[in-house]
């Protein structure tokens, strides 16, 4: 488990954290939610070790997170970033192979773990493939395969994934399937890690949540729980309507629009008068 | 999977049994061309004797040409051409960038610089300083002023801890543009004793090899090439980003400082002694890239072992061209590499491989 204890950071007076309290269980999918600068992406740099200046304590599996040296850190946890851009043209085999970095494990090892990954993602026809040539949806795929064969191992230790808004470039299914293999992971003893832009994509695969609005935790806990309608309206400064599909709650934010056709008619009518 | 993995491997020894037959090839040629004409036959057989594998009768004077102008000077102009091909790619890969080149960060006119300064100030004011240890001073100051120039055309482009490349690439504009300025006045006010033309500096010159020279060259460049190749897995991840790179465990800062203080030591030696070849740093990663593969682990043996081949190939027609005088090196490298870049970028356009 992955426990951040009363994690706070600062820029200069502004405050990016404040106090934030978080587990992050193996087997559990766990969403970040919140408006833009709300401190989620900070909060997930310093969880992954890439910012050491805060206050508070990491644990990760019950040893603290500097006590770790990078590739120990990196054998644990992995994380899938928005977008990647290759410059040079690597082939989607060797981009993935850059997961095994960290591991001390033979060729044929990682081989092994490369083509399972392949198959999992369902990308053995793309393995030799240029990764500058594919679409978005294809590159965030295998940048998913790479993750994933990251922190493919044989311990039984649990591993994280962490990712940073990881759909914000995909269309619907490619969504669904990314998510999809997130969550399939969880089963794998792996504990996930997403900041999610999209409450109803959080609502569908979040086990646990936790909301965020200018540094300070909203909310946290199991997310049938903290789904509700206040704590959503006070994190977004929106007001949301919940409704109940067949045991899965779907948010529809308040879209305004009503009001601004009667402001129209009001003007329409005024310029008449 | 068996198999697969014998395919990688197979392509990796093929790229490096085609280069290295290419270089031994150009070693023969090159050993063979010019004034005096040696036949391979005859190049095996002094080789031979000389290393008293078996006694044979050969040309007195051939042998001297061989061993004391064109051997040294061979082994001079394969040294440099390793250099500049490997930093080149070293460079491109630590910036992600294909535009970069050791020239185009500024080491290369650092380099020339530093160098310039220890001949017109050391030699005219402390000439007693200098004495014996004038060998080492120009590769020493060669070597701060590639490393300054490198690190004050990074600091001008990091922003919020992070290198912008197009800041990066206009500060190195920058940077040598200052160089080349301060190149300009110290070379009008030398006389012809202390420097040699200015195409020396701008242009390269390997006429200018010697064993002794070799003594210096040899060690410094065989350092760097040992230490950057090692650098070849972290570069690959430090080509999806920074951030990525530290994800997968790689010591980002560490691999930044060494791929750059060793890069800045070739390439700075090697403009010590031959002044700026342009072109090779920067074309040799991209023609192993496309006719092989982006992976660091071929791409950086296979760039130095390239940047050899270029480098050898052009000086043969340097040398020959218009003999018994010399064409610039840095003329005919760009000469044989600009229609065969342009060619690739534009069969590596259709295929979007830039």
């Amino acid at each position: 488990m992955i426990i951040a204890k009363d994690i706070s950071k600062k820029i200069g007076k502004s405050v990016i954290l404040k106090d934030c309290n978080l587990r992050v269980k193996p087997g559990c999918f766990t969403a970040v939610v919140g408006p833009n600068g709300a401190g989620k992406s900070s909060l997930m740099k310093i969880l992954s070790g890439e910012i050491a200046s805060y206050s508070g304590s990491i644990r990760i599996n019950g040893k603290n997170i500097h006590h770790y040296k990078s590739k120990e850190l990196s054998a644990l946890r992995a994380v899938l970033p928005q977008h990647t851009i290759v410059n040079f043209p690597f082939t989607v085999e060797q981009v993935i192979e850059i997961g095994r970095y960290a591991h001390q494990t033979t060729t044929a090892t990682n081989q092994k773990i490369i083509e399972e990954v392949l198959r999992l993602t369902g990308l053995t026809d793309f393995k030799n493939r240029l990764y500058q040539t594919l679409s978005g949806g294809e590159k965030q795929r295998v940048q998913m395969a790479r993750v994933m064969t990251q922190i493919h191992d044989f311990s039984p230790e649990p591993k994280y994934l962490f990712l940073d808004e990881p759909t914000s470039s995909l269309d619907l299914a490619q969504q669904q399937s990314l998510l999809g293999l997130a969550k399939s992971l969880t089963q794998k003893n792996v504990g996930v890690l997403a900041i999610l832009h999209d409450l109803n994509l959080a609502t569908q695969f979040a086990d646990e949540m936790l909301f965020l609005k200018k540094g300070e935790t909203i909310a946290v806990g199991k997310a049938e729980v903290v789904i509700k309608q206040d704590i959503i309206e006070e994190t977004f400064n929106h007001p949301v309507r919940i409704i109940n599909d067949n045991g899965q709650k779907i948010i529809i934010p308040d879209s305004g629009i009503q009001n601004k056709s009667e402001n129209l008619n009001a003007i329409t009518y005024g310029h008449i008068n | 999977m068996e198999l697969n993995l014998k395919l990688v491997k197979g392509k990796y020894a093929f790229s490096f049994i085609l280069l290295t037959g290419i270089l031994l090839g150009l070693l023969i040629i090159s050993l063979g061309i010019g004034a005096l004409e040696i036949t391979p036959l005859e190049i095996l057989k002094i080789f031979a004797n000389h290393l008293g594998i078996f006694e044979t009768p050969v040309d007195n004077t051939m042998e001297l040409v061989i061993f004391n102008i064109r051997l040294p000077r061979l082994i001079f102009t394969m040294l440099i051409g390793a250099s500049l091909g490997l930093s080149g790619a070293t460079l491109q890969g630590l910036f992600k960038n294909p535009l970069v080149e050791p020239g185009i960060i500024g080491i290369s006119s650092g380099a020339a610089l530093g160098a310039i300064l220890v001949i017109m100030v050391l030699e005219r004011f402390f000439p007693e300083i200098l004495g014996i240890a004038r060998q080492w001073f120009i590769p020493v100051f060669a070597f701060l002023g590639g490393i300054i120039a490198t690190i004050m055309t990074l600091k001008i482009s990091q922003f919020e801890g992070k290198t912008k490349v197009t800041y990066l690439i206009l500060a190195g504009v920058a940077m040598t543009s200052l160089a080349s300025a301060i190149i300009g006045i110290a070379i009008f006010y030398a006389d012809d004793a202390q420097l040699r033309t200015f195409t020396f500096w701008t242009l390269g010159d390997l006429s200018v090899a010697t064993w002794d020279k070799l003594a210096i060259l040899f060690p410094i460049t065989s350092l760097s090439v040992i230490v950057l190749i090692i650098l070849a897995k972290p570069l690959n991840a430090i080509a999806l980003g920074e951030a990525e790179a530290f994800h997968s465990g790689v010591a980002v800062e560490k691999v930044k400082f060494v791929a750059i203080v060793f890069s800045a030591l070739a390439v700075s030696t090697a403009v010590a002694f031959s002044g700026i070849i342009g072109f090779v740093g920067l074309v040799v990663p991209h023609i192993i890239r496309m006719c092989f593969n982006a992976d660091h682990t071929i791409v950086l043996p296979a760039s130095a072992i390239g940047g050899a081949c270029l480098l050898i190939f052009a000086d043969i027609f340097a040398r020959t061209l218009v003999a018994p005088a010399e064409l610039p090196i840095g003329v005919i490298t760009a000469l044989i590499g600009t229609p065969f870049f342009i060619y690739l970028l534009i069969t590596a356009k259709k295929k979007r491989l830039i």
